[in-house]
């Protein structure tokens, strides 16, 4: 505190004689160092030394405005005030102008009036308000009754209260497709599940309560002896024990009814505390009214035939109603209204399922269809369709009606995707002769009869094909190889295709097959197989040779979950990948298992820590390559575990040189602190806080330090030679592996035979608690070959360590499995199923639920680590309400993303930058209100990043001056990226903001968009299959066969970019991200209320909530010592 | 820091000094390091015996016989041992926790030892559906009876844990949170156990978890084992209250055993909502009659699991007594 004062006294005493011009530039060169929280403050010191002064107050205003700070409209309008009597006429339009936008983004319509009056006086005319609306298609809604509160109702169908009430029935719809029906056997037919049965049962309840409420809809028990108690107690299925007063408890009496009581969350602790105390209770049960899309009539919602059901009830009973329902309100407000208009309602609820997959990017302009491929590809969609973009209800009806949705499908698909990739694809000629191919001779049953989209890799295809510098798609190794493979029997079953193969003079022959290959989920292996090398040459400076790629196609069933390993450098050279390819399945053949396991474990723990160095910049070029090649190379012809040990010592070793380690340095504690991701940190802080939570994992698996193992190595080959061994290092080791703890000890028999354990995992863990090293060290004292041989025991605990130092570094934010489970490196099962060999295969989950096992284990390779370990762990997170069902797929890919990037690289000015572009992002929106030009750029520019149903919502948002709303629809990376594309496309934009942005982009190469991308991008292992990060810009994927929700996830690039905002406004160093972004993600995640698998906006909503939280919070200060 | 500095020195002489001053008004103050130890004991009818002595045990950790610093019986206040045996009422005086110490507050000796803080941790899922609501009135008559001087959490889970409420001496609250409780689906029992067990270890005092559920477990990494183990270590006794019948899962049956009878706790079986309110009483009268001890560990360089004994001085009528007590602990880093 008095160092505080000490350094404001000497800030004042600095400024005086110092001009504010000057200050100005020194705050932005604090700025550029990291220090803006420094900078602020001389800011704030240059005002109060000189309240009158115009430079300051507009330096300071600037500044604050810059930084997104909740004072800048303060700022701005002291500096307004001096600038009403003595400033010019260009520098006050300016400023009124800025607090005019501010005043709409901050919602403060008062001010806004006062402003914009101001505005005009001084002679500008570009700013209108009120809003001048665009005319777009509002969705017209009537309304349906729900009985009884909204929350209850809500409990009882899972879905989050925070939703738009508008959104509710289509949440509602959604439900009941997923999860209101099921199967009645093998006749057919559906009946209801329980979900929709305990609905139906509330909703009985619901109206009970409301019977007994009378005419004003309000339960009101005035007392515990009326009538009324015990009727209302007779509803909700309990009775009084005890007479009234103090002692009354309720208790259950009829469950059926007590069930929907509690589970609608009736408040009956309340009332039972009313009763006690002989006070009022009242509950309103006044019906719900709930927007319905086109109104009730146009759903069938009065049936005269069923004049026992409510509207609500027969919307829940008919899950196609629910499905046409669903997809309706997925499609853009325009193209809606035209369908339901032109098209009549029996006819297109026959196409729900397609409309509900693949009519999202539905898009209709001044009554036409808008085609993917624009002007020059209209035509031949309409050929292809069968009708006229002219008329969207009948083109869209037939784009349906074709082929059970493969048109469709294929219109989604191209329609998702822009630039060149897109205008290759869209060239009529061979747009037509794709489709052809895609659809295929029998269209039954269409991509959109399973649960999910069933043609996912056709999606992934057209989102991730590349093109040469000719414009022709870039083959991998060239067309030759394709050939040959698709003609082979052992990749495509087809026999046309394999016949036509070998005739094909283009790379189009060969995209035109892969379409046809997408068809199937399963028999596709070789446009994988394509996609996967594709990504593996668009990383690559150099592209693979067909030796090599004809390699890694016939190593793909095996070795594919590798080849983001194979990805990571750049350079590895196709000599390296030959090398590993041969290597990875020689070691998998060994006969010994236990030799088998521990090659395979201690060369993917040592390859795991030079990915993770590779990543980081730790290891680069030549280096890398080499590092790589040794390695391998130290595991060819490996025979013994002393073999075995020697060699992966020797690695680790180099391991330590590559990386500027010194001999003398401990082994373990070098490693470990390049696994915080950088050689040197300005501030040790934040990495020795990375460092310390990685020990803490190493700790509590118990696992032995490479230190130990390499000094009870050597003493043993001393004691060889005749020297003496430490029998303190021997007695403590001995008694660490006494603590080795087996899952079996405490069991009882009948426990030890229902465990299944993996296949060598127990005998790993066993030899290495049988193990009695000192006994073994004393007993061959006098051997020098025994003791030599005794290294061999060291082995297994080498490789621990090594898969230990890979499992420390992905380990989650809040991560409880890794520091309960003592055993949980040990028990990666490198090995997997009798009968198959995952020693290579993706890093898998199993295990869950303890009565067959011991706990969850890892199986397979390294290869997905950050996401299995995720997995994991995600179940160990406290939702803030009650269960969130985006769990599955979502969260293990969020934490992935906070666990794999590092954020050492980034420099104040590069995170500013991109903060500074999301406020650019608000900042244009609200000014879009008053600008109907800059509105239809805006709204032109988010069409390229954003859906239509989307843009259309925006629009209308818009249209109705409802900032608060428009700006909750957007992203973070949608605002990022309509900034940075209007600031360069529109030069006339001007603000303090754009123009620094723009100051920026001439000045600092830094800020370039490849740099940006590789800084605040997520890495996406699923859709490019590396762990590089990228921004990528797709629009966000849907669910998908397959995948679920995780391509969703991984095209989720907003998390990233909001934190370097958030940490930005909190004047943060850049480095403290390596701290906050996982617990950050933590907090999102855990407060994350979604209703159903794609339900994203659940995700922004909590990931705002806790940056406000953060910015708000009066903490709300850098993590660690700023420095300053 | 300074202050804390002076503020531990202080902390740790307090105990021993406090004995031979003597003083009218005999202070006492906490340190984070105090073991709080409970333990029943009960004769070879099953009664349990009332009305013992702090002389009447020997408490012993790894071997080494420990000054009792404080004893009470069921949920009378806490007393401070003299070095003669007697008995004498404690004068709080708040303390402030070392620095590092996270999460482990130092609060007025009065308040840590005042009633036990119960864990309630109620099933969920989809295997407790059919008999959620007499289950949920059962919990609701347990918090209901608890003494005025105990806390209670009621947590629920099914796949994941869901804190419904916090700690707290106010009924109504813990009632709310309980009638709150939604019915989820896959079963994590193992590894809400360890969360709830990872929420009582940062209270200090008395405390005790009570798992209600039928057994099954769908969804949890952790097994049963690694989750004792967390309770032995931190000197949570698990009580478990199964509504499955004991023969039903005989593996479940095992484990529940195993890990109530090795934290101190107590299984129960109960599928009958009357069984399950007498199993609720069982656990009440076990925390109403049990006794509780503390004290400062003497110097012992092992920083690993602990083990504690406590022992009873022979009965000069040949009575033959059992004492159902925790086994042990593992200190923390820095105490």
């Amino acid at each position: 505190m008095r160092i505080a004062v000490f350094v404001a006294a000497l800030l004042l005493l600095s400024l005086h004689g110092i001009a504010a011009n000057e200050v100005d530039q020194q705050s932005r060169q604090l700025a550029r160092e990291g220090k803006s929280g420094m900078a602020l403050e001389r800011l704030q010191a240059a005002v109060r030394e000189n309240p009158d002064d115009l430079d300051s107050a507009r330096a300071l205003a600037e500044f604050l405005d810059r930084f997104g700070s909740p004072a800048r409209a303060a700022a701005y309008d002291q500096y307004w005030r001096l600038l009403e009597t003595r400033g010019s006429a260009d520098e006050k339009r300016k400023v009124l102008r800025r607090l005019s936008v501010l005043s709409l983004e901050e919602d403060n319509r008062q001010s806004l009036e006062r402003y914009m009056q101001l505005y005009r006086q001084t002679g500008a005319a570009d700013l209108a308000w009120p809003v001048t609306a665009t005319g777009a298609t509002k969705p017209t809604y009537g309304e349906i009754e729900i009985p009884g509160p909204l929350a209850a109702f809500a409990r009882m169908t899972a879905i989050t209260p925070d939703l738009d009430p508008e959104q509710l029935m289509s949440a509602l719809a959604r439900n009941v497709v997923i999860s209101g029906f099921r199967s009645s056997g093998p006749e057919g037919g559906m009946i209801e599940t329980e979900y929709l049965r305990l609905v139906f049962r509330y909703l009985e309840h619901a109206r009970d309560l409301t019977k007994l409420a009378g005419s004003s809809k309000v339960l009101e028990i005035a007392q515990c002896e009326t009538r009324e108690t015990g009727e209302l107690l007779k509803i909700l299925g309990y009775r009084m024990r005890g007479g009234c007063g103090g002692e009354v408890v309720l208790e259950t009496v009829n469950p059926t009814k007590a069930f929907v009581t509690v589970d609608s969350g009736f408040p009956l602790a309340e009332l039972e505390e009313a009763l006690r105390t002989n006070r009022p209770f009242r509950y309103d049960m006044t019906p719900t009214r709930v927007p319905v899309l086109f109104g009730p009539d146009y759903w069938q919602l009065k049936d005269e035939s069923k004049a026992d059901k409510s509207p609500i009830e027969l919307f829940l009973s008919d899950p196609a109603r629910c499905r046409m329902y669903l997809s309706i309100a997925k499609l853009e407000s325009g193209a809606a209204e035209l369908l339901r208009k032109e098209v009549e309602y029996e006819k297109l609820r026959a196409f729900a399922h397609v409309i509900d997959f693949y009519g999202g990017m539905f898009h209709v302009v001044d009554g036409k269809v808008v085609t993917p491929g624009g002007a020059r590809s209209v035509s031949k969609w309409e050929s292809m369709v069968g009708g006229s973009v002219n008329k969207p209800a009948d083109f869209f009806l037939k784009l349906m009606a074709r082929d059970d949705g493969w048109l469709a499908s294929y219109y989604d698909a191209l329609s998702r995707i822009e630039g060149p990739v897109k205008s290759y694809l869209t060239e009529p000629a061979r747009m037509e002769r794709f489709y052809d191919a895609l659809r295929g001779r029998i269209t039954s049953p269409g991509p959109a009869r399973p649960v999910f989209r069933a043609n996912t890799d056709m999606l992934i295809f057209t989102h991730r094909l590349r093109l040469d510098g000719d414009g022709k798609p870039h083959v991998p190794g060239g067309l030759a190889l394709w050939k040959s493979m698709v003609a082979d029997k052992k990749f495509v079953e087809d026999k046309r295709l394999r016949r036509a193969a070998p005739g094909w003079q283009e790379a189009d022959d060969l995209i035109a097959a892969l379409f046809g290959l997408s068809r199937s989920y399963i028999d596709n292996v070789p446009l994988k197989i394509f996609v996967a090398l594709s990504e593996m040459n668009r990383l690559r400076d150099k592209p693979l040779e067909p030796a090599t790629v004809s390699s890694l196609i016939d190593y793909y069933p095996q070795l594919q979950a590798q080849y983001s390993l194979l990805s990571e450098l750049p350079t590895l050279t196709d000599d390296a990948i030959q090398l590993f390819l041969t290597t990875a399945p020689q070691l998998s053949k060994g006969r010994n298992e236990q030799l088998r396991g521990d090659a395979v474990g201690s060369l993917q723990g040592l390859l795991g820590l030079w990915q993770v160095y590779v990543r980081h910049g730790l290891l680069e070029g030549q280096a890398a390559n080499d590092l790589f090649l040794e390695i391998l190379n130290a595991y060819q012809n490996v025979g013994t575990h002393q073999q075995l040990f020697d060699q992966t010592r020797k690695c680790v070793e180099s391991l330590i040189a590559a990386t500027g380690g010194a001999k003398t340095d401990d082994p373990q504690a070098h490693l470990m602190a390049l696994l915080a991701g950088t050689r040197e940190a300005g501030d040790s802080q934040v990495r020795d806080r990375q460092i310390r939570a990685m020990e803490e994992v190493m700790s509590a698996q118990r696992l032995m330090t490479l230190g130990e193992i390499f000094t009870l190595a050597d003493q043993l080959v001393g004691a060889a030679s005749g020297a003496a061994i430490d029998t303190n290092l021997v007695n403590r080791l001995t008694a660490k592996i006494g603590r080795i703890q087996s899952a079996r000890s405490s069991m009882s028999t009948e426990e030890k035979n229902a465990l299944s354990f993996g296949r060598f995992t127990e005998d790993h863990i066993e030899r290495e608690r049988k193990v009695r090293l000192r006994a073994e060290v004393d007993k061959n004292a006098n051997s020098p070959e025994k003791l030599l041989e005794l290294r061999e025991v060291l082995m297994p605990h080498l490789r621990d360590t090594l898969v230990g130092l890979n499992y420390a570094h992905y380990a989650p934010p809040g991560g409880q499995i890794l520091l309960t489970n003592g055993q949980f490196v040990r028990y990666h099962d490198f090995a997997g199923l009798q009968s198959n060999d995952y020693s290579w295969a993706p890093t898998e989950l199993v295990g869950v639920g303890w009565s067959a096992t011991s706990g969850g284990r890892l199986m397979g390779s390294l290869s997905e680590l950050p996401y299995a370990l995720a997995q994991a762990e995600q179940n160990f997170l406290i939702p803030e309400k009650e269960q969130a069902l985006i769990w599955g797929d979502l969260v293990p890919q969020m934490l992935l993303t906070a666990t794999v990037p590092r954020w050492w690289k980034v420099t104040p000015v590069q995170r500013h930058y991109v903060a500074l572009l999301q406020r650019a992002g608000r900042s244009l929106l609200a000014e879009s209100m008053l600008n109907s030009g800059l509105r239809a750029s805006f709204l032109g520019s988010l069409e390229r990043w954003s859906s239509p149903h989307r843009v259309a919502e925006t629009r209308l948002a818009l249209d109705a001056g409802n900032v608060r709303d428009a700006e909750q629809k957007m992203m973070p990376a949608e605002l990022f990226r309509v900034a940075y594309d209007l600031l360069a496309e529109r030069a006339d934009l001007s603000s303090p903001l754009y123009d620094e942005i723009r100051q920026l982009q001439r000045t600092e190469s830094a800020v370039d968009m490849a740099v940006i991308s590789d800084l605040f991008g997520t890495p996406k292992p699923a859709l490019t299959r590396s762990y590089r990060r990228e921004l990528l810009g797709l629009r966000t994927m849907p669910t998908l066969m397959g995948y679920s929700s995780r391509l969703m996830a991984e095209t989720w690039e907003s998390s990233a970019l909001y934190w370097a905002e958030v940490s930005d406004r909190l004047h943060m160093r850049p480095e403290e991200l390596n701290l906050v972004v996982p617990e950050w993600t933590r907090e999102t995640v855990e407060g994350i209320f979604a209703t159903h698998l794609e339900d994203w906006p659940a995700l922004l909503r909590s990931m705002r909530k806790v940056g406000e939280s953060k910015t708000t919070a009066p903490s709300a200060q850098p993590m660690v010592a700023n420095g300053q | 820091m300074l202050l804390s500095l002076v503020m531990v020195l202080l902390v740790g002489v307090a105990v021993r000094t406090a004995g031979l001053a003597q003083e009218a008004d005999p202070v006492f103050r906490v340190d984070t390091n105090l073991v709080v130890l409970s333990f029943t004991v009960t004769d070879d009818k099953g009664r349990y015996v009332n009305g013992l002595k702090p002389s009447d045990f020997r408490i012993l950790e790894d071997g080494i016989v420990q000054k009792i610093a404080t004893f009470s019986e069921g949920n009378q206040p806490a007393m401070r041992v003299r070095d003669d045996g007697g008995l004498e009422p404690i004068v709080p005086v708040r303390a402030s926790a070392p620095e590092g110490a996270a999460g482990r507050m130092a609060e007025s000796f009065a308040d840590t030892l005042a009633g036990t803080n119960v864990f309630v941790l109620f099933d969920t899922s989809n295997y407790m559906y059919r008999g959620f609501v007499y289950a949920s009135d059962a919990v609701a008559d347990f918090v209901r009876g608890l003494d005025d001087a105990d806390s209670v959490a009621v947590y629920t889970f099914s796949r994941n844990l869901s804190r419904a409420t916090n700690l707290t001496r106010n009924r109504n609250d813990a009632i709310k949170g309980l009638r709150g409780a939604v019915v989820g689906d896959d079963s994590a029992l193992y590894n809400a156990l360890l969360l709830t067990l990872r929420d009582a270890s940062k209270v200090p005092g008395r405390k005790v978890v009570i798992v209600f559920s039928n057994g099954p477990d769908s969804a949890s990494m952790v097994a049963p084992d690694d989750v004792r183990r967390v309770a032995e270590e931190e000197g949570i006794p698990l009580y478990v209250i199964s509504t499955a019948e004991a023969n039903q899962d005989r593996i479940s049956t095992n484990v529940f055993k195993r890990i109530a009878e090795r934290t101190g706790g107590q299984a129960y079986f109960a599928r009958s909502w009357q069984k399950q309110v007498e199993a609720f009483e069982a656990i009440r009268e076990d925390l109403g009659n049990s006794y509780t001890i503390t004290y400062y560990p003497q110097v012992n360089t092992n920083m690993d699991f602990r083990e504690i004994s406590v022992e009873l001085k022979p009965d000069p009528r040949g009575k033959k007594y059992r004492i159902r007590a925790r086994p042990g602990y593992k200190p923390r880093p820095g105490s």
